[in-house]
C-alpha cells in the first residue's frame, strides 16, 4: 500500500500543516511502502480566482494505479486536497480556515466565502472513505463553516521526535512555532510576574528578533535568551517549565514534548490542540491567554514548584488508551 | 526576485527531472532569489484524463495572488508549463511525448481510440502556452528540435550540469561494462541484453537503477535467465550518489541506448567521470552529447551492433582510455554552468 | 484527403450497403478512402478502395491518422450497433440514414450490451422525464420499441459526439441543426442509375403489377393497402408482388387470405438481386407507404425511380420533399381515401403512369447525382475537420461540468462564462482577429441547457 499526503501550498510561506505532513510522513513509513506529499498551490486571490480554483479542484484528478498494482490512498489534510475527488480518499483534517490566516482566501468576497462552503460541504458529504479530523478545534471550524461532522482522531506523538532536556530549576522555556506565535503575549506577562523570571525563547530568527526588540521595549532584555532554531538545539539545558502561548497548533506534539520530559506546562486556552489535550487529559495548566493570567500561573509555579505537576511523567496521559500509530492508522485506512 | 518552479508530479517516480528541478531550485536560491516549488499532480490514463488535466491548469492563475505573488514562472513539463503567468519563461525538459514524438510508438496515443481528438488538445494548449512565454529554453537540442518539429517554435538550448559535477573521475578501467538508468521501457535494457548474448567475449555487465514498477525488475530477470545471462549481468538496484560515482570512475565503459532520450545525464556523468558511451543512432539527447567527440560509440540500434561496441570496449583499453580522456572537455562546452543558466532563465 | 468509412457493404442485405456502392466510386476520385466493415464483402469493392475488416484488428492507429472519419448510422442494429458505438470513441462525421433510431439504440443497448441504464439516461436526456419513464416501461416489457419510435426518436444520442452530420432530407436537417452545433449538410441520397427505365410503361401488360419492397415494418401500411386492393378487386386486374422482410408476415397473410386475394397478392420475401431487378423492371406501379415515417430518405423510392415505375407515397417527411410531379402523395389523415384514388388513376390512366414515372426518373438523374453527393460530403468533411479542434475545446471545458454543479446557479454560471474565455484562449484557434469563447453552456455539459 503507497501513501499520498495532500496538503495545500502558499507560494513563498511556510505553512504548520507542511511540518506536520512530513512528521505524518515519517510516521507513516512502516506502515506502508511509499509515502510521498502532494502539494496543491492554493492562489489568495479576487472572487474568480477562488471559484475558477475551487472549480479546478473538484475536477482535478489523480493517477490511480493500474489493475494489479498496489493500493494507493489519498489522506487529504487541508484544503484545496480536501476537495480532490479520489476512489480511495480520506480526509484528516489539520484544520479548516477561510479567511486570511492559514490556507484562506485572498478576498473577503460573501460569494467566495459562500461557495467555499458549498463546494466544500459538497466534497466531504460523498465519495470520501472515511472523515477525520485532528482535533476538536478543526472539527469545529469544519461543522461551523458547512455543517459536515468530523469525529476527532489525535495523531499520537511523531516516533523520532527527540524529548526536551529534563527538568531544571533554571528557566521557563517558551518555544515559538512559525506559525501564530505570541511572544509579545508571553513577554506582557513576563513583565507582571511578581518574581523575576528568566526566560529563553526558542524559534525562528525573525521571531527571536521581534522577542529580542519586544524585550528591550519592556526592560526585560536582562531576563530574556533567544535560541535561533527548535528546541533540539537546547542540548541539555534545564527549565523548570514550558509556556505553550502558540496559536492553533493543529497536534498535540508540542505538549507531548513538553509533558514527557517536564510536570510543568502552561498553555494558553487558544493555542488549539495542545489546549484540548491537555485539557481533556487534566495535565498541565490552562489560561486565558491574557498577560495577567499568564503571569499568575507561572508566580504560582515558581514559588510553589510542587504545583502543576501532571502525575506520572514516564508514560504520561496523553498517552493513555492512544495505542500509538498502528491504532491511528487502522482506524483511518481500515474504515475505507 | 520571487520566482516559482511549476512542473508535474508523478509520485513515486524519480528521475533526471526530479534532479533537474532540485538542483534549479538550489541555483535560484543561491543567486538570492526566493523560490517555490509547484508540482502539479495530474493523470493521463485513460486518455481522455489529459483533456481535464489541461482545463485545470488553465485555471489556476499564480499571477492572480493578491498578497505574495511570484515575479517570475518557471514552467518544466507539461501539464505544469500551462499554468497562466504574465511573466513566463519555460525551460522545456520534454512536451507530453505520447502526441508527439511517441505518437506512433507502442506508448503513443495513436493506439488510443480518442487519440487525434486528444492530440489536437494537447497540441492547442502548448501552443498556447508557449507562445505565451517571454522566453522558451531547451534542455537538449533533441528537446529543442521536437519542439520545432512539432509546432514550429524555436527554443534556445540551455544544458543543466550534472549534480556535484567536481566529484565525478576517473579511477580506473575494470572489468565490467556500466548501465545506470531508471529501469523503463524506453531505456531499452531489453536491446542491450539481446546484445550482451551475441558478444564474443564474455563481457559483463552491472545495471542500476530502481524500475518504475515492479513488473519490469521480473519481467527483466526472467529474460536474463532465458538469455542465459545470470553470470555475466549484476543487478545494483538504487545507487547513491557516492557509490554511483565510484562505479562510473572504475567501468570500462558506460552502456546507454534508451530510445530519443530527453536529454540523459548519464551520459554527461559518463564524460564526466572520462568513460565512454556506448549508445545507439536514435537515442536523441545521449547523441547530440557525444556528438562528433569521439567521447564513445554510436551505432545502429541493433543488438548486434551493440554487442560489437561492446567487444570493442572490452577487448581494447587503450581505445576506452583514449576516448574517456576527452570527455570532462567535452563536458565543459556543453554546460555553462548554473550561474549562467539562472540569468539566462531570468532576464525574460 | 485521407477519409475512413463505416458501413455495411453487400452482399449484406442493407439499404446502406446499397448505398456504398452508388457513392465510393465516386469518392475514391476525391479522396483517399479504407472502408472498414465487417465480413464478408463483396470483393469488387477492393478495386475500388482500401477494406479492412472490423473483426480482425483495431481501427485506431488509421482513424488517428485519417483526416476524417465517416460513420453511417440506420436503424437496423445488426448493421450499425457496432458503427455507432466506433462513433462514440472515436468523433467524426455521422451519416444519418434514418432519424429514428430507437431500434438501434434498443437492439444496442438492451440486447447486445445488456445495460439499460444508458439507454434510460439517453432518454432522459434527449426526451425528459417522459422519456426516462418510456425506456424504464420498455426495458420492463411493459411497451414495444414499435410503439415508442416515433414519440421518441433518440436522434439527439447519436449525435452526441458528432464532428458533422449528413442528412438527406430537410426535415432531418432542421432535426439535425436542433440538436447539435456541429457542420451540418444536406445532400440527396445518391443513385448511379444504371437501370434503363421500361419504354412501354403506357402500355400495360394484364394484369397490372404492383411491388411494394424493402424492410417492411409495421410503418409501411401493408395492411391498408390490402384492404384498399380488396375494394379494387372487382373493378381492375392487379398483381401485388411484396419483396423484403415482412414484419407481420403470418398477420398479413392470413388478412390476405380472408379478404380473398390470395391469387392476386405474393410474398416473396428476400430474393436474389436480379429477380429483384426483373420485377422492378416489369413493375407497372409502387407503392411506398410510411405511417409514420420513421426514416430519412428512401433507398427503395430511389430505386423506383431509377426504373420510372410511377409510386404512391405517404406525403410526409422526405416523400413530401419529392419534386412536385415526381410521386403521387396520399395524405396521412386520409389514408384510405388518398390509396384508393391513386391506385384507380394509375391503374386507369397509362399516360399518367408514364408521367409521373419519368418525372421520377428525372428526379434522380438531377437530384441524386452521386458526384454532387460527394462534393457536399467532402466539403463537410473539411468543416468537420475544423470543428474537431473547437469541439475538443467544448469538450475540455465539459470535464469541469460536474464541478461547476457543486457551485450554485449564479456562481456557476459566472465561473463558467470566464471559464470559457480562459479555455478559449488556450484552445481555440484565433482566425483572422474573430474573438472566440466557448459558451457558458459547454462549461455546464448538458445537452441544450444554458
Amino acid at each position: 500500500m503507497r501513501i499520498l499526503l495532500g496538503i495545500g501550498q502558499t507560494l513563498f510561506e511556510s505553512s504548520p500543516v507542511e511540518a506536520l505532513a512530513n512528521d505524518l510522513a515519517e510516521a507513516f513509513e512502516g506502515f506502508c511502502s511509499g509515502i510521498e506529499i502532494l502539494r496543491f498551490p492554493w492562489v489568495r486571490g479576487d472572487e474568480s480566482s477562488v471559484l475558477r480554483q475551487l472549480v479546478a479542484y473538484r475536477s482535478l484528478e489523480l493517477q490511480v494505479p493500474a489493475a494489479g498494482d498496489e493500493r494507493q490512498i489519498f489522506v487529504a489534510l487541508e484544503t484545496p486536497a480536501l476537495l480532490i475527488p479520489h476512489a480511495e480518499k480520506i480526509v484528516w483534517l489539520a484544520h479548516f480556515r477561510e479567511g486570511p490566516g492559514g490556507l484562506g482566501m485572498g478576498t473577503r468576497s460573501p460569494v467566495a466565502r459562500r461557495e467555499w462552503r458549498r463546494i466544500h460541504r459538497a466534497a466531504l458529504s460523498k465519495g470520501v472513505g472515511a472523515l477525520h479530523s485532528m482535533s476538536a478545534e478543526a472539527s469545529w471550524e469544519l461543522y461551523r463553516a458547512t455543517g459536515v461532522e468530523a469525529p476527532v482522531l489525535r495523531p499520537p506523538p511523531p516516533p523520532t521526535r527527540a524529548p526536551l532536556p529534563p527538568l531544571g530549576e533554571d528557566d521557563l522555556l517558551v518555544p515559538l512555532a512559525e506559525v501564530g506565535s505570541r511572544p509579545l503575549l508571553v513577554l506582557d506577562a513576563l513583565a507582571r510576574t511578581t518574581a523575576e523570571i528568566p526566560a529563553v525563547f526558542a524559534g525562528s530568527a525573525d521571531s527571536c528578533q521581534a522577542v529580542r526588540s519586544g524585550a528591550e521595549q519592556r526592560g526585560l532584555s536582562f531576563l530574556v535568551e533567544t535560541v535561533e532554531g527548535d528546541v533540539k538545539s537546547l542540548g541539555n539545558r534545564r527549565f523548570f517549565a514550558t509556556l505553550l502561548a502558540n496559536r492553533g497548533s493543529l497536534t498535540c506534539w508540542e505538549g507531548h514534548r513538553a509533558l514527557a520530559t517536564s510536570r510543568r506546562v502552561i498553555a494558553c486556552s487558544d493555542s488549539g490542540a495542545v489546549a484540548e489535550c491537555l485539557h481533556q487529559n487534566g495535565d498541565g495548566d490552562l489560561v486565558p491567554a491574557r498577560p495577567d493570567k499568564i503571569a499568575a500561573a507561572l508566580d504560582r509555579i515558581w514559588s510553589d514548584p510542587a504545583s502543576g505537576e501532571a502525575g506520572d511523567s514516564s508514560d504520561h496521559a496523553l498517552r493513555r488508551g492512544g495505542g500509538g500509530w498502528a491504532t491511528s492508522i487502522s482506524q483511518l485506512i481500515g474504515v475505507a | 526576485m520571487r520566482v516559482a518552479v511549476v512542473t508535474d508530479h508523478v509520485p513515486f517516480i524519480r528521475g533526471g527531472a526530479e534532479i533537474l528541478l532540485e538542483d534549479l531550485v538550489e541555483a535560484l536560491a543561491r543567486c538570492g532569489h526566493e523560490v517555490a516549488v509547484v508540482r502539479l499532480p495530474w493523470k493521463w490514463h485513460p486518455s481522455d484524463a489529459i483533456l481535464r488535466s489541461i482545463a485545470v491548469a488553465r485555471l489556476i492563475d499564480l499571477s492572480s495572488e493578491l498578497d505574495v505573488p511570484a515575479e517570475l514562472i518557471i514552467g518544466l513539463k507539461f501539464p505544469a508549463y500551462l499554468l497562466p503567468h504574465s511573466r513566463k519563461v519555460v525551460w522545456l525538459v520534454h512536451q507530453h511525448r505520447s502526441v508527439y514524438d511517441l505518437w506512433w510508438n507502442v506508448f503513443g496515443l495513436s493506439q488510443a481510440p480518442e487519440g487525434q481528438s486528444i492530440a489536437e488538445a494537447v497540441i492547442r494548449a502548448d501552443r498556447s502556452a508557449m507562445t505565451e512565454a517571454r522566453r522558451r529554453f531547451a534542455i537538449s537540442a533533441n528537446v529543442a528540435r521536437r519542439l520545432r518539429d512539432s509546432l514550429g517554435l524555436v527554443a534556445e538550448v540551455l544544458r543543466p550540469p550534472v549534480r556535484r559535477e567536481e566529484l565525478y573521475w576517473c579511477h580506473s578501467f575494470e572489468p565490467y561494462l556500466f548501465f545506470p538508468s531508471r529501469l523503463s521501457p524506453l531505456k531499452r535494457h531489453s536491446l542491450v541484453l539481446r546484445a550482451l548474448r551475441l558478444t564474443e567475449h564474455p563481457v559483463e555487465l552491472h545495471i542500476a537503477g530502481a524500475p518504475d514498477h515492479l513488473g519490469m525488475i521480473r519481467a527483466l530477470e526472467r529474460e536474463v535467465a532465458e538469455l542465459d545471462l545470470e553470470d555475466r549481468v549484476r543487478w545494483l538496484g538504487h545507487l547513491e550518489e557516492p557509490e554511483l560515482r565510484r562505479r562510473y570512475s572504475r567501468c570500462r565503459a558506460v552502456v546507454f541506448p534508451p530510445f530519443d532520450e530527453d536529454y540523459g545525464y548519464v551520459a554527461l556523468e559518463a564524460l564526466l567521470s572520462g568513460k565512454p558511451v556506448i549508445t545507439c543512432t536514435d537515442s536523441g539527447g545521449v547523441v547530440d552529447t557525444l556528438g562528433d567527440s569521439g567521447a564513445g560509440w554510436i551505432v545502429e540500434p541493433s543488438p548486434r551492433a551493440l554487442a560489437a561496441a561492446m567487444d570493442e570496449a572490452w577487448e581494447d583499453h587503450q581505445a576506452c582510455r583514449s576516448r574517456g580522456e576527452v570527455g570532462p572537455h567535452r563536458y565543459r562546452e556543453l554546460c555553462p554552468g548554473w550561474e549562467a543558466i539562472v540569468e539566462s532563465l531570468l532576464c525574460a | 484527403m485521407r477519409l475512413s468509412w463505416f458501413s455495411p457493404l453487400p452482399p449484406a442485405q442493407s439499404g446502406v450497403a446499397e448505398y456504398a456502392m452508388h457513392v465510393l466510386p465516386s469518392l475514391a476520385e476525391k479522396a483517399r478512402v479504407t472502408v472498414w466493415a465487417l465480413p464478408p464483402w463483396d470483393p469488387g469493392i477492393e478495386k475500388l478502395v482500401e477494406v479492412r475488416d472490423l473483426s480482425r484488428e483495431d481501427p485506431w492507429r488509421q482513424l488517428n491518422d485519417s483526416d476524417c472519419v465517416v460513420y453511417h448510422l440506420g436503424n437496423n442494429g445488426q448493421w450499425h450497433a457496432h458503427i455507432w458505438e466506433l462513433s462514440r470513441l472515436h468523433p467524426g462525421v455521422i451519416v444519418l440514414h434514418d432519424l429514428h433510431l430507437q431500434h438501434l439504440f434498443v437492439a444496442y443497448h438492451v440486447l447486445w450490451k445488456q445495460e439499460p441504464e444508458p439507454y434510460v439516461s439517453a432518454m432522459e436526456r434527449c426526451h425528459g422525464p417522459e422519456g426516462r419513464a418510456v425506456a424504464l416501461d420498455l426495458v420492463a416489457g411493459r411497451t414495444t420499441v414499435d410503439e415508442v419510435s416515433e414519440r421518441f426518436p433518440l436522434t439527439g444520442h447519436a449525435l452526441e459526439s458528432a464532428m458533422g452530420v449528413v442528412t438527406h432530407s430537410r426535415r432531418a436537417y432542421r432535426v439535425a441543426a436542433a440538436l447539435t452545433r456541429c457542420p451540418i449538410a444536406l445532400a440527396g441520397l445518391p443513385m448511379a442509375t444504371r437501370a434503363r427505365p421500361r419504354a412501354d410503361r403506357e402500355s400495360p401488360g394484364h394484369p397490372c403489377r404492383i411491388i411494394v419492397m424493402g424492410f417492411l415494418g409495421f410503418n409501411r401500411g401493408l395492411g391498408l393497402l390490402l384492404a384498399c386492393l380488396h375494394r379494387l378487386r372487382g373493378e381492375y386486374d392487379f398483381r401485388l408482388d411484396v419483396y423484403g422482410l415482412v414484419a407481420d408476415e403470418h398477420g398479413l397473410r392470413s388478412q390476405n387470405s380472408e379478404l380473398n386475394l390470395a391469387d392476386r397478392v405474393h410474398f416473396h420475401g428476400r430474393v436474389p438481386r436480379k429477380e429483384l431487378e426483373a420485377a422492378l423492371q416489369d413493375a407497372d406501379i409502387a407503392v411506398n407507404l410510411r405511417f409514420p415515417t420513421l426514416g430519412e430518405a428512401s433507398w427503395s423510392q430511389l430505386q423506383y425511380f431509377e426504373h420510372g415505375i410511377p409510386t404512391i407515397v405517404t406525403e410526409s417527411g422526405w416523400y413530401g420533399d419529392l419534386p412536385a410531379g415526381a410521386a403521387l402523395p396520399v395524405r396521412p389523415d386520409q389514408g384510405p381515401e388518398d390509396l384508393e384514388l391513386r391506385l384507380r388513376e394509375l391503374m386507369e390512366d397509362p399516360l399518367l403512369r408514364r408521367r409521373v414515372g419519368q418525372a421520377g426518373r428525372a428526379a434522380v438523374e438531377i437530384h441524386h447525382r452521386p458526384d454532387r453527393y460527394v462534393e457536399r460530403l467532402v466539403h463537410l468533411c473539411h468543416r468537420a475537420t475544423v470543428y474537431r479542434g473547437d469541439a475538443v475545446a467544448l469538450r475540455v471545458a465539459r470535464t469541469l461540468s460536474s464541478a461547476l454543479s457543486d457551485l450554485s446557479v449564479s456562481a456557476a454560471r459566472e465561473a463558467a462564462t470566464e471559464i470559457g474565455t480562459v479555455l478559449a484562449e488556450a484552445l481555440l484557434d484565433g482566425k483572422g482577429g474573430e474573438t472566440k469563447t466557448i459558451p457558458a453552456g459547454g462549461c455546464r455539459g448538458r445537452e441544450g441547457v444554458e
